[in-house]
């Protein structure tokens, strides 16, 4: 029970993470794709 | 640091100031077990302590804790003894198998990669965010107590957590040095505890040496973020705070992994002796680490504050243990009642002026999934793809899930900081701006320690078992180039000679009430003088009017008009090719730096001083 329990978590937190990855992978294109209009916001390093 | 008895002052003094807690540690009433099992998180447990108890003292007096230091260590020394002849002057357990030996080698090499760019790059004031880790602990050590607010570089109150600085000022007391040298010396000692605890973490974890050793491996050799590359950001009490924390999540699993039985976990390797009985003996000792741990964080880095919540949420919320739930949501609990006296006496009074800091409006350049990825060590992403791959049909035990859930939960903030809240915010203003908040990367950079965690899942596959000295290889490759470079890219951190002299300069013949317009690298820290642009960090008041007034003053006439106003110095701090108006004299210039102001040249000769042609 305990192990069909745990293999379930594991396959839900894998598929988050996936999730997770394909928006940082749209994300990261969308960036390449504007980074000439992104490149003109300030940033806050000292 | 050039000189080697520097470091062995710095030893000794480190040595001195966690020795009592150490020991107190070791007098509690242990469960059997290993002494590494009781020493590593022994040692993390210390540094957490002194941290909690010099810090809390400091708030009176420094030198009151200097007289109290000496009292604890007779106090630890004395229980220690005590429990030594209780248990009838037994010795301690001693594992000398060649895992013993793999893991001390494995730390030792971690604290010397650390070691060499602190030691052979010259006389470094350290990278990054040390411009004002310095501050603060200097501050200390003048000021005789913790810093209240910034001046005289910032008329604004210090929201810094001040434990990391309590801890460098007095080793820097201690060792007669500079604070500077304290700060770097304690790099290579906390990415050395980290390997450390991270071993024995991951022999809980997986219940193989094997996969202990190759975990710990990741992390002291192929992740560079939150590791080796420490040292350059300047992330000091982020190592600490993570050090803490990866100490409580050992402490949490140990419990967590206790009901597990050997068919519920991974197919252990050969060389992992039987798992230690974790179910008997005392938890006063584990919940009096943990107690101690939770503050020590609050007061070492408020983002590890943050990491710590999101671990105790997805751990409570992704486990299949019910015990592991309860202790993980007891350790919240304790957790959030042990921090909110400390947060409300240290905090409540700038919750009004959270708008003026940069915790919820944050400028830092977007960057791509692959520059994260490159710059967390590309060895280490590809290992723990390896790990997630090879292991997916593999038996997970409830640890495991806890920390892959740990890591999840920092993806998860990571993706909506790095990307949804950027999209949002520039749906939301019409593409004017293009913020975030929490500092994305940072939350990248906590991310290296589950990854490097569940990297030893590798060692419990049959693709390693096939292919064992392929891997290691493999690992062995990657760990030199990505060591190798760390340090190459490190030699010459912190290490400004010619924009030393210009600071010291101006710290020799300027007032003391004199402002310095320009922008170098510790300028503040080597001058002791307000500046143009101080190094104040994301959780201060840097958007506060006292301190936004100076980036409207863009010319030299405005600031000289302000210096006739308030009758206080300027001087200019200008690159080389820069040399300001003809009206103003030129005080200093070594060929990197020019100083100029209304003031007159000094009468003597300064080394470096040239006269204007």
């Amino acid at each position: 029970m305990k192990r069909t329990t745990n293999a379930a978590i594991r396959k839900g937190l894998t598929a988050l993470i996936l999730v997770c990855l394909a928006i940082a992978l749209v994300g990261s294109t969308l960036f390449i794709i504007f980074s000439d209009f992104l490149a003109r916001f300030a940033t806050d390093a000292f | 640091m050039t000189d080697p008895q520097l470091l062995v002052r710095l030893a000794r003094a480190y040595c001195y100031a966690i020795a009592p807690y150490l020991c107190l540690y070791l007098a509690l009433p242990h469960k059997r077990g290993g002494i590494a099992e009781r020493l590593v998180p022994g040692l993390a447990v210390a540094n957490a302590a002194f941290i909690l108890t010099a810090t809390l003292v400091c708030e009176l007096s420094f030198n009151l804790y200097h007289v109290a230091h000496p009292a604890i260590a007779a106090v630890g020394v004395a229980l220690l003894l005590y429990r030594w002849r209780l248990s009838g002057w037994a010795k301690p357990e001693m594992n000398t198998s060649p895992s013993v030996y793999i893991f001390l080698g494995i730390v030792l090499l971690a604290f010397a990669v650390r070691l060499v760019p602190i030691l052979a790059g010259g006389e470094s004031l350290g990278g990054g965010d040390a411009r004002f880790h310095n501050l603060l602990a200097r501050k200390i050590v003048v000021g005789g107590k913790l810093s209240e607010d910034w001046t005289p570089f910032a008329d604004i109150g210090v929201m810094y957590p001040q434990g990391t600085h309590t801890f460098v000022a007095f080793l820097a007391v201690g060792a007669r040095c500079s604070v500077h040298h304290a700060l770097n010396f304690l790099f290579p000692v906390v990415g050395a505890l980290t390997t450390a605890v991270i071993y024995v973490l991951a022999r809980a974890l997986f219940r193989s040496d094997g996969a202990a050793a190759w975990s710990s491996a990741c992390y002291a050799f192929l992740a560079a973020w939150g590791s080796l590359d420490l040292y350059r950001w300047g992330g000091l009490p982020n190592g600490f705070g993570m050090l803490a924390l990866c100490t409580m999540l050992y402490l949490l699993l140990e419990h967590g992994c206790s009901t597990r039985t050997y068919e519920e976990s991974v197919i252990p390797d050969k060389a992992c002796p039987e798992p230690v009985e974790r179910t008997e003996g005392s938890q006063v000792p584990k919940a009096l680490a943990i107690a101690i741990l939770v503050p020590s964080i609050l007061l070492t880095h408020h983002y590890t504050l943050i990491v710590a919540g999101i671990m105790l949420v997805s751990v409570a919320l992704f486990t299949a243990d019910a015990k592991l739930r309860g202790f993980t949501l007891l350790a919240a609990v304790l957790a959030a009642v042990l921090a909110a006296p400390l947060l409300f006496l240290h905090y409540v009074r700038f919750v009004g002026g959270l708008g003026e800091t940069g915790v919820l409006v944050f400028r830092e350049p977007i960057r791509t999934v692959l520059f994260y990825a490159q710059h967390m060590g590309p060895g280490l992403v590809a290992m723990f793809a390896c790990a997630l791959v090879l292991a997916r049909k593999a038996k997970w035990n409830t640890g495991q899930v806890a920390v892959l859930a740990w890591f999840t939960g920092l993806f998860a903030a990571f993706v909506s900081l790095e990307y949804i809240c950027r999209g949002v915010v520039l749906a939301a203003t019409g593409g004017a701006d293009c913020f975030s908040c929490l500092t994305p990367s940072r939350m990248a950079t906590d991310m290296v320690y589950p990854m490097s965690i569940l990297s030893g899942a590798v060692v419990t596959c049959n693709a390693w078992k096939k292919h064992a000295k392929l891997w290691t290889a493999g690992i062995v490759v990657l760990g030199i180039a990505t060591s190798g470079m760390a340090v190459r890219d490190q030699l010459r951190v912190g290490v400004f000679p010619e924009y030393r002299a210009a600071a010291q300069w101006l710290r020799r013949h300027s007032r003391q009430n004199a402002m310095i317009v320009g922008n170098l690298p510790h300028l503040e820290y080597l001058s002791w003088r307000e500046t143009s642009a101080p190094p104040l960090p994301a959780s201060e008041q840097r958007n506060h009017p006292s301190v936004t007034w100076k980036r409207e003053m863009d010319s030299f006439d405005s600031w000289l008009e302000w210096e006739r106003t308030n009758r206080r110095p300027v001087y200019f701090v200008l690159p080389p090719h820069e040399r300001g108006p003809a009206s103003l004299n030129e005080l200093f210039f070594n060929g990197h730096v020019r100083i100029i102001s209304t003031r007159e040249p000094p009468k003597a000769v300064e080394p470096g001083f040239r006269p204007r042609r």
